[in-house]
């Protein structure tokens, strides 16, 4: 019985995982930021996906709450629907004070019978930005020398 | 003896005559003393006293005028918001906290200190919590030094044209200046800033849109670093507008015309053409004024040869004081106007001759015309050569609705990418020719320098709502309705 | 004291002075430039190889701005109106033409008040006649217009034509013609011996109307018409400002 639950709640697991990657990506469509398996580092993302073709599309965005072994992808937002009457329109959509994570772009094509017929990813991490630090960026050195340069100039002139 | 009454009327009578010949023995002497002349005395009347110039017609200061053009503020986690100057407190300030008062305590420290940085260090220290004027037009970092504080130090005579004034959280006690030619400068604030982070603070956290580089949008192939809202919710809307006179209404042209040549308009000749075009002349061409039936008008003049040229801030306060002579920046009717600084240019005739280009504002949000500028003014040689002025007059209330959202910028140039890209090629703006329509997105994304929205508009005098996209670095603007995406017109510079 | 005769006496005094004041001002000359001899141009003029065929005029005789409207012709419009008018009978003389001429102005609708014929040309069958715009004596440079007879028939109007309308009220002080040949021989046209034919005061247009625009209405300034050598022509402002 243990067994036989065990198998199951693995199956689950696996059409959970798998069903992001049951169908094929869009030939048509290009999630151009953030671009897959890339790391950003701010808070604020903007998601932006080029669309090529007149079309429906419903886009989400993931984090995954758990690990890298064991994902579990959470909804930051799911299902934001966009039609395009254009052959080239883009997506775009601006969102504030991410957190450090992994997170993944999901963009279905919506075909004619209101069903997803191609899915397109990307995956992308956002770490904690480190602050800009004034003697970092200016070596204090450099300053100090130079200030006394000028203070040197201006009594003794150039 | 007793006088009688008549004979009290005959005396009094001889006093007045001994009086008023007395008078006129005076002034008699007086004209052979200073040597006047009959002339002098025949072509005097009361149309001498009034020359027809304007006394006193509005135009600002220079220190109002060459402000920056915008303000950008990122808290660095991604995005700027943009802030137009009269919205923010973030250059002059009567507690002495703006930008411009840090640059002026900066520059009255002594010793100055302004060192060269790299863009590397430019970029990271800006990173962060931060905000940048930027200036849309040429100034010599040296001139808004003398403007802000009243005197240039030798060492900003280094720096080219300021492009941006930038002042991070990150490093309260600097300043940052990019010039054009490509280089970094920090200067030394003697004291921090610390009234003016805690300010962009909060702008920061404003229900402004948010702009991202375009080649954020575009993916890594692109490389432009122009500015493009992802979103936006406008309260802009179509409204009429009125030229500035009627070509027809012979009193109103001559009034203005009267302007430009004050004591000597009687000897002006005047050409009334078919079209309705006005054109007065003075001499054999010396000077030129034509009143044309869009409502502009044009004034020429030969700059003499043996003055000298003048300095660019010089040369401004000649270009203000033309200007207010003539009417300053109102209508024929006397409606003022709000002009801003849409470009300048140093040296422009080789001989240190300085040019400015006015445009006009509705609200916070530029109003511009698909033809020609509100003013265009040239100074050459310490005179005013060349001035043309384009002025309609408007009601800034009906400019204004309920707010709707705007179609999404990056869509507008996917719309029409091949539009922008068909005039550049006719144009003869492109370099190069695209081969496919990919290539051509990419073409026209690489040539666009800027992407703002405000009013334009045309022949039909209808100002539209539209987006604003200007590339080949300043040398085209295309128009599109800003709700719709449209094509509306477009304009070369 | 005898103040009434005091004052009668300082009465007397007071007009002398004036009166004579008044006289030495106007015989100056009203603190005018002294005017220049014309002997003096004349002799100049020979030294720099400029020799006058002509007299030099006086003052120019009425400075003042003349406004002037322009006057299309039309082909087809000369065309329609000749249809109807009568031709001339076959051996008139110049008179005849001129009236035949003015009748047909009038029946076009111009004004005849300051239309001026200055020649009549013959050749064959054809009659030329050659017209100015002349307001008090003073040409309008440079409208001219020609009727053109054939076979006794007004068959062409042609030129380019301007109608006075009007003068304006101010008066200025003109430049003598004297100082307007001294203002040529500093802006010498051409080098080499110069022969003035003429100096006559005219109404100038100006050369910066362009006859393809198509104007309604232009200034015409006083000026100084100076024609030199073979039949060329400068025009000075006779206008001090």
């Amino acid at each position: 019985m243990r067994k036989i639950v065990a198998l199951i709640v693995m199956a689950a697991m696996l059409l959970v995982n798998t069903s992001f990657a049951f169908a094929a990506a869009d030939p048509y469509i290009t999630i151009v930021n953030p671009a897959n398996e890339t790391t950003i580092t701010s808070g604020n993302l903007l998601v932006s996906v080029k669309i090529s073709k007149k079309a429906t599309v419903k886009v989400s965005l993931y984090k995954n709450t758990g690990t890298d072994a064991a994902p579990a992808w959470q909804a930051v937002f799911a299902n934001d629907s966009f039609t395009t009457k254009s052959n080239l329109s883009f997506y775009t959509r601006k969102v504030e004070n991410v957190s450090s994570g992994k997170y993944r772009i999901k963009v279905d094509t919506i075909g004619s019978n209101g069903t997803a017929v191609y899915s397109t990813y990307s995956n992308v991490t956002v770490k904690e930005k480190a602050g800009a630090d004034e003697k970092a960026v200016f070596n204090s050195n450099t300053g100090a020398a130079t200030f006394l340069q000028s203070l040197l100039q201006s009594i003794f002139g150039s | 003896m007793e006088r009688t009454p008549r004979e009290n009327l005959i005396e009094k009578t001889k006093t007045v005559i001994i009086v008023v010949l007395s008078v006129c023995m005076v002034l008699l002497l007086c004209f052979f003393w200073l040597n006047i002349s009959l002339k002098d005395i025949k072509s005097f009347s009361i149309d001498s006293l009034t020359s027809g110039e304007v006394d006193g017609g509005n135009m600002p200061e220079a220190k109002a005028l060459f402000v920056p053009s915008r303000f950008a503020v990122t808290d660095g986690t991604g995005g700027d918001r943009l802030f137009d100057i009269g919205s923010v407190a973030c250059w002059r300030t009567e507690a002495g906290t703006g930008m411009a008062d840090l640059l002026e305590a900066s520059l009255n420290t002594k010793p100055f200190f302004v060192e060269e940085i790299t863009k590397e260090q430019y970029d990271k220290i800006l990173d962060t919590l931060s905000v940048k004027a930027v200036f849309d037009y040429k100034l010599r970092f040296a001139d808004l030094c003398t403007l802000v504080s009243g005197n240039a130090p030798a060492e900003v005579e280094q720096v080219g044209a300021i492009e941006e004034l930038s002042f991070s959280t990150a490093s309260e006690g600097s300043l940052f200046v990019k010039d054009d030619r490509g280089k970094y400068y920090r200067l030394l604030l003697p004291e921090r800033g610390g009234y003016l982070s805690s300010y962009i603070e909060t702008l920061s956290q404003s229900e402004k849109e948010l702009y991202f580089p375009i080649d954020s949008y575009l993916g890594e192939t692109a490389v432009n670093k122009t500015l493009v809202p992802i979103e936006l919710y406008a309260e802009l809307q179509d409204f009429k507008v009125n030229r500035d006179f009627d070509a027809k209404n012979r009193e109103t042209i001559d009034g203005l015309a009267k302007r430009f040549f004050s004591e000597s308009f009687d000897f002006v000749r005047k050409i009334e053409e078919e079209s309705g075009r006005t054109v007065y002349m003075y001499g054999y061409g010396q000077r030129i004024l034509i009143a044309d039936v869009d409502g502009t008008l044009e004034y020429k003049k030969e700059a003499s040869d043996d003055s000298a040229s003048v300095s660019f801030l010089e040369a401004f306060k000649i270009a203000r004081t033309f200007i207010k002579a003539q009417g300053g920046v109102a209508t024929a009717s006397g409606d003022e106007l709000q002009p801003y600084i849409k470009s300048t240019e140093y040296n422009f005739d080789g001989n240190g001759g300085s040019r400015f280009v006015f445009g006009l504002k509705c609200g916070e949000y530029r109003l511009l015309n698909d033809s020609s500028d509100a003013i265009v003014i040239e100074v050459s040689k310490g005179q005013v050569t060349y001035f043309k002025r384009s002025f309609v007059s408007f009601d800034e209330k009906s400019a204004v609705g309920h707010p709707l959202e705007a179609m999404a910028a990056i869509n507008v140039i996917a719309k029409n990418y091949k539009e922008i890209y068909n005039i550049m090629t006719e144009n003869v703006l492109l370099k190069e020719d695209a081969a496919g329509e990919d290539a051509e997105f990419e073409i026209v994304t690489d040539a666009i320098t800027e992407i703002s929205y405000g009013y334009v508009y045309g022949d039909d005098n209808v100002a539209r709502s539209a987006w604003i996209i200007t590339c080949a670095n300043g040398g085209l603007e295309v128009y599109f309705s800003l709700y719709e995406g449209e094509f509306l017109s477009y304009r070369v510079q | 004291m005898d103040w009434t005769r005091a004052k009668t006496i300082l009465i007397a005094a007071l007009l002398m002075t004036n009166l004579f004041l008044v006289l030495m001002y106007v015989s100056d000359g009203g603190g005018d430039e002294i005017g220049i001899d014309c002997d003096d141009v004349v002799t100049l003029l020979e030294t720099k190889n400029i020799f006058l065929e002509t007299e030099i005029p006086g003052t120019f005789p009425a400075a003042e701005v003349l406004t002037v409207n322009h006057i299309e012709f039309k082909d087809d419009e000369i065309a329609a109106l000749t249809e109807a008018v009568k031709a001339v009978p076959a051996g008139a003389d110049d008179r005849e033409y001129i009236k035949s001429a003015k009748e047909f102005f009038e029946y076009m609708g111009l004004s005849c008040d300051y239309l001026y014929c200055t020649d009549v040309q013959r050749d064959g069958d054809t009659v030329a006649l050659e017209y100015k715009t002349r307001v008090d004596d003073i040409d309008v440079e440079v409208s001219h217009m020609v009727c053109t007879f054939k076979n006794n028939k007004i068959q062409s109007v042609s030129g380019n034509w301007f109608e006075s309308q009007r003068l304006s009220k101010k008066k200025f002080e003109a430049l003598p013609a004297v100082e307007a040949l001294l203002s040529f021989v500093s802006d010498r046209p051409e080098q080499g011996p110069i022969t003035i034919k003429d100096i006559e005061p005219v109404y100038w247009i100006g050369d910066e109307y362009n006859e393809d625009v198509g104007f309604l209405s232009v200034t015409a300034l006083p000026a100084w018409k100076i024609t030199y050598n073979d039949e060329k022509t400068v025009y000075i402002d006779a206008f001090k400002i």
